[in-house]
């Protein structure tokens, strides 16, 4: 994280490291690596459950709350990365 | 209005010259709120009938106008109960009935759908995901009279998106394709689904004499052959409406939601529900089992637990899509059948691949005999389960006494077997077919010319080989002359074909034919002219059958 | 604008189709010659229109527009095998149409007449000659029998259509009733296409779900030699007597008045003949007797309605004329025919 005028911003790549530990810990996969174009099929066991349980722990972890319609909108990685950079925005 | 009337058709036509030709933003809006109000209308036979239905849409906006500002804890959760219990009071639900609706004639059409459109509205502008729409974009998208009567679920931004910017460059391609499925959908609605209502008008009365008193073969005989035309009914009608809605849509020059997408090919009971109703499926995965099971996990969360919670959300919310169906008990068992039917198939998917890892479930799922079962007995337990739905009660409480439900589970086990073979040898003789096609309208003059005409040839002795056979093995050919038969053969052969061609099974082949070279720029000159040969078809196939065209999907919601 | 290209070659395919289609059907009613005369009893007519009369009457109404005498043969199903080219071959000019219905009551037959005067010309009213064939079996119900499925067929394409009350009235102006009459010609023939072959889909359809083989149907052309033995003549009136009213109905006569006073104010005629039944069947069925009792006082005050008159041929018929209880073999029904024709010319003397 980047301090700027005493606040910390999250940036791209933070967002995308903390991202792949939790990808790591929930999947118990170690060789992981996310990217902005990675989808349910690229996972082995992430279903419909598994990516809520996903969703729950990413906004644990980045201290964010997504609505119904943005849970229901993602289409990979990447569109979840933007969305909690706008949401720590906020 | 009904969808086969020629009323329906001007209606049609003047809406998609007014859609089309307005210029977006506003005006646009306002013809399409007209249009609206017109298309609304036709289904009263007094102005009185619409009043509630309008009430709960004003609500709606007030609703959504007030769910961010007003100072009341939990207003969200409060307003969404409001509504569904507005819903359910005037659809007459039975806990809800005696509040004294009984009597006074509502019209409630659409009233399913659009209480998921406001839901959505409503939820999506209290998390603050979107803003309130301005009132007239509202009424447009709500009451949209595509969508009105049975039509997509779609997402208001997709539609506002519609309505405020410029459409997209149509090609004669995309006129082209737009016509075919009105054609397609009319033919699915006016000739396949009306010959299987006959079919199922025939074998009901059959089929509650043998849950009295037949035998359980009889019984298996009879409900395998029922439910199995019922699921291609209901398929031909639903699919085949939302082919001609879209096809409309998208002559106006606005795109709606695709609601099927090859639904026979689905892998198993999950797949199957991405494939049919998707917008259904998905607006219920949004906005009911993602929350519901985001909320139980967060509130027990335990690796563990997870797919257990996974299989009560699942439960949860096709017991929601049985009610959400109808009003009546029937309904309530289809939404257990098919909770029961999803949450058996989400454990057994997810146990499979946990015993066997997750590599070697995914090869077996590839393997054609898994595949060919899985989906022949997906849609088995599908065909069981719409039993709900076209059956009567009384003869439904007969179909749980002992024998008659080894029948069902009988039938269940045939259906899946038989389809299963049919699938191992339909895909397998397809994948030859499609290869011939390309090979068909090569080479050079009156070769290319024989060579477009195989299909049809194919076909007729198909057919004349499959009719002839049925007429002999049934016995109807018994006390007819040769010629008779002949004659009776023959015409169905012809008939047949012209469904066929009608239905646009034909097209592929028709296109490499006519289309002569691609520079030429009226290369779809005579496409045209073949599908105004199939719109002939259809016409003619509308005006013969026109007393027996069913309407129930349109005026079940 | 180059989108409306398409749409528009669609729509003149359909268009060019369909004229192409009205002439081809026009061309196969001509071979089948129904466009000749409006004959329920012809097998041409059969074979384009099927078997019941309702279709028939309905679209084959055009030759009823030719100018000049009409003789409208209606009736029940006694009346449908009379061929009306031996009609007109003793009445010397003279167009005649055959309009029986099968299973048609006194009741049914101002329905039939209105269809007739739909078509014939304003001018040749006072030309047009009906001749009902009645006998006891038609004036047995208190109402008409076939207005459901004479309803049907009427609005089958939108031709006819439900008023408010329910009635069936004419959807279109009624001049232009022929050219409507000659736009559903294609449609008529395909549902006859359709309707023989849905006998053979709904045969197979049954057998499927009930799992046995269907019984093949009758053969009509075995009608001219059959023979109504002893032990069948017992059967049949027995199920008379079971069946049918011992009585003529209340209204009957009066229906049959009011028929008369129609036409009669039309400036036509009414013949109205008493058609024959087998000697065994006039003995055993208790409505005959009722029927011969009461219709002189009826004929005595219908024959004062100018214009109607009476032809009996209960007597001069063998009993082997018929092939049941009351139908005339095809044979049988020439030789009616021709008596049927001599009749009307004796009633109204030469047609002027």
């Amino acid at each position: 994280m980047t301090p700027r005028g005493g606040e910390l911003i999250l940036t791209r790549s933070d967002a995308l490291q903390r991202l792949n530990t939790v990808f790591r810990d929930l999947f118990e996969d170690d060789g992981i690596e996310v990217h902005d174009k990675m989808t349910a099929e690229d996972v082995d066991g992430w279903d419909s459950v598994t990516h809520i349980t996903l969703v729950l722990t990413t906004e644990r972890e980045f201290g964010v709350k997504f609505s119904a319609a943005e849970v229901g909108a993602l289409k990979n990685v990447g569109e979840m990365i933007d969305l909690i950079l706008a949401r720590s925005k906020k | 209005m009904s969808f086969t009337s020629l009323t329906f058709v001007l209606f049609a036509i003047v809406a998609i010259a007014a859609l089309r030709f307005s210029p977006h933003g506003p005006p646009k809006k306002f013809v399409t709120l007209l249009l609206n109000a017109v298309f609304l209308t036709s289904f009263l036979s007094s102005p009185i009938e619409v009043i509630p239905l309008l009430a709960f849409v004003s609500a709606g906006f007030l609703a959504i106008r007030t769910v961010r500002t007003i100072k009341i804890p939990f207003a969200l959760a409060i307003f969404i109960a409001l509504f569904i219990g507005a819903f359910a009071w005037l659809k007459q639900y039975p806990l809800f009935g005696w509040f004294g609706l009984a009597t006074l004639p509502i019209m409630v059409i659409g009233l399913s759908y659009i209480l998921f459109r406001i839901l959505h509205l409503l939820i999506d502008v209290a998390q603050g995901t979107s803003e309130c729409p301005p009132i007239i974009d509202y009424f447009c998208y709500v009451l949209f009279f595509l969508n009105l009567v049975s039509g997509p679920i779609q997402r208001y931004e997709d539609f506002a998106s519609e309505m405020n910017s410029p459409p997209v460059q149509s090609t004669s391609d995309d006129i082209y394709l737009s016509i075919h499925r009105i054609v397609l959908g009319y033919f699915m609605i006016v000739v396949m689904s009306t010959i299987a209502t006959e079919f199922m008008d025939l074998g009901r009365p059959m089929l509650s004499a043998a849950l009295v008193r037949g035998g359980t073969l009889d019984v298996v005989r009879i409900y395998s052959l029922l439910i199995s035309v019922y699921l291609l009914n209901i398929f031909a009608n639903f699919a085949g409406y939302m082919h001609v809605i879209i096809g409309i849509g998208g002559l106006a020059g606005i795109r709606v939601p695709e609601n099927f997408n090859h639904p026979l090919a689905a892998k198993n009971l999950g797949d199957l529900w991405a494939r049919w109703h998707m917008t259904l499926s998905s607006w219920l995965k949004t906005y009911l089992f993602n929350p519901l099971l985001k909320t139980m996990v967060g509130r027990w969360s335990s690796p563990a637990a997870a797919p257990y919670l996974g299989a009560i959300a699942f439960f949860v919310t096709f017991l929601v899509v049985g009610f959400w169906h109808g009003t009546t008990f029937q309904f309530f068992v289809y939404g257990v059948v098919m909770g029961i039917g999803i949450t058996s198939h989400w454990l057994w998917q997810h146990g499979l691949s946990r015993r066997m890892g997750k590599k070697r479930y995914r090869e077996l799922c590839a393997r054609p005999w898994y595949y060919e079962l899985s989906r022949a007995a997906t849609l088995s337990f599908f065909a069981v389960a719409m039993t709900c739905i076209w059956i009567s009660s009384l003869d439904l409480s007969r179909l749980f006494e002992f024998r008659n439900s080894v029948a069902v589970v009988v039938s269940f086990a045939f259906l899946t077997v038989a389809g299963a073979a049919f699938g191992g040898v339909w895909d397998s003789i397809r994948d030859r077919l499609v290869a011939r096609v390309s090979w068909l309208g090569q080479g050079r003059g009156p070769l290319r010319l024989l060579r477009a005409f195989e299909p049809w040839i194919l076909c007729a002795v198909a057919g004349a080989l499959l009719e002839g056979a049925v007429l002999e093995i049934s016995g109807a050919t018994a006390a007819s002359s040769i010629t008779h038969s002949a004659v009776t053969i023959g015409t169905f052969t012809a008939l047949f074909t012209a469904a066929l061609v009608a239905g646009g099974v034909f097209d592929p082949p028709m296109k490499v034919l006519l289309q002569g070279s691609p520079e030429s720029p009226n290369k779809n000159d005579a496409l045209a002219v073949w599908l105004g040969l199939r719109i002939f078809i259809v016409l003619n196939f509308q005006i013969l059958l026109a007393s027996a065209v069913p309407t129930f999907i349109y005026r079940a919601f | 604008m180059k989108l409306i290209r398409l749409p528009l070659i669609c729509l003149a395919t359909v268009l060019t189709l369909y004229i192409g289609a009205v002439v081809i059907s026009s061309a196969i009613f001509g071979y089948f010659g129904v466009g000749r005369a409006l004959d329920v009893s012809s097998p041409s007519t059969y074979a384009v229109f099927g078997d019941t009369g309702f279709s028939a009457d309905v679209y084959n109404r055009l030759p009823l527009a030719k100018p000049g005498d009409h003789i409208v043969l209606i009736g029940a199903s006694n009346m449908v095998p009379i061929p009306t080219n031996i009609v007109a071959s003793r009445l010397g000019h003279g167009a005649v149409s055959n309009m029986s219905i099968d299973g048609s009551t006194v009741q049914d037959w101002p329905r039939i007449v209105s269809l007739a005067y739909e078509m014939i010309s304003k001018a040749d009213y006072r030309h047009t000659t009906f001749v009902a064939g009645v006998w006891y079996g038609t004036f047995l119900s208190e109402g008409a029998s076939v207005t459901s499925p004479l309803n049907n067929e009427l609005t089958r394409f939108g031709i006819y259509k439900h008023d408010r009350t329910g009635r069936v009235i004419l959807a279109i102006p009624q001049s232009m009733l022929p050219i409507a009459l000659l736009g559903v010609r294609p449609f008529i023939l395909s549902s006859r296409i359709w309707e023989s072959l849905g006998y053979a889909n709904l045969t197979v359809s049954r057998a499927a779900l009930s799992g046995s083989k269907i019984a093949g149907g009758a053969d009509v052309f075995s009608r001219n030699v059959a023979v109504v033995d002893t032990a069948a003549r017992r059967a049949m009136l027995l199920d008379l007597r079971n069946t049918q009213p011992h009585a003529v109905a209340n209204n009957a006569f009066v229906a049959l008045g009011d028929l008369a006073q129609t036409i009669s104010q039309s400036g036509g005629r009414l013949v109205i003949v008493d058609l024959p039944i087998p000697s065994w069947h006039a003995q055993g069925a208790p409505a005959f007797a009722d029927y011969q009792k009461r219709k002189g006082f009826f004929l005595q005050q219908i024959l004062q309605i100018p214009g109607v008159s009476y032809v009996n041929m209960q007597s001069g018929f063998p009993d082997d004329d018929f092939y049941d209880s009351v139908h005339p073999k095809p044979i049988a029904a020439v030789a009616w025919a021709k008596r049927i024709g001599d009749g009307i010319r004796g009633a109204i003397g030469s047609p002027d």
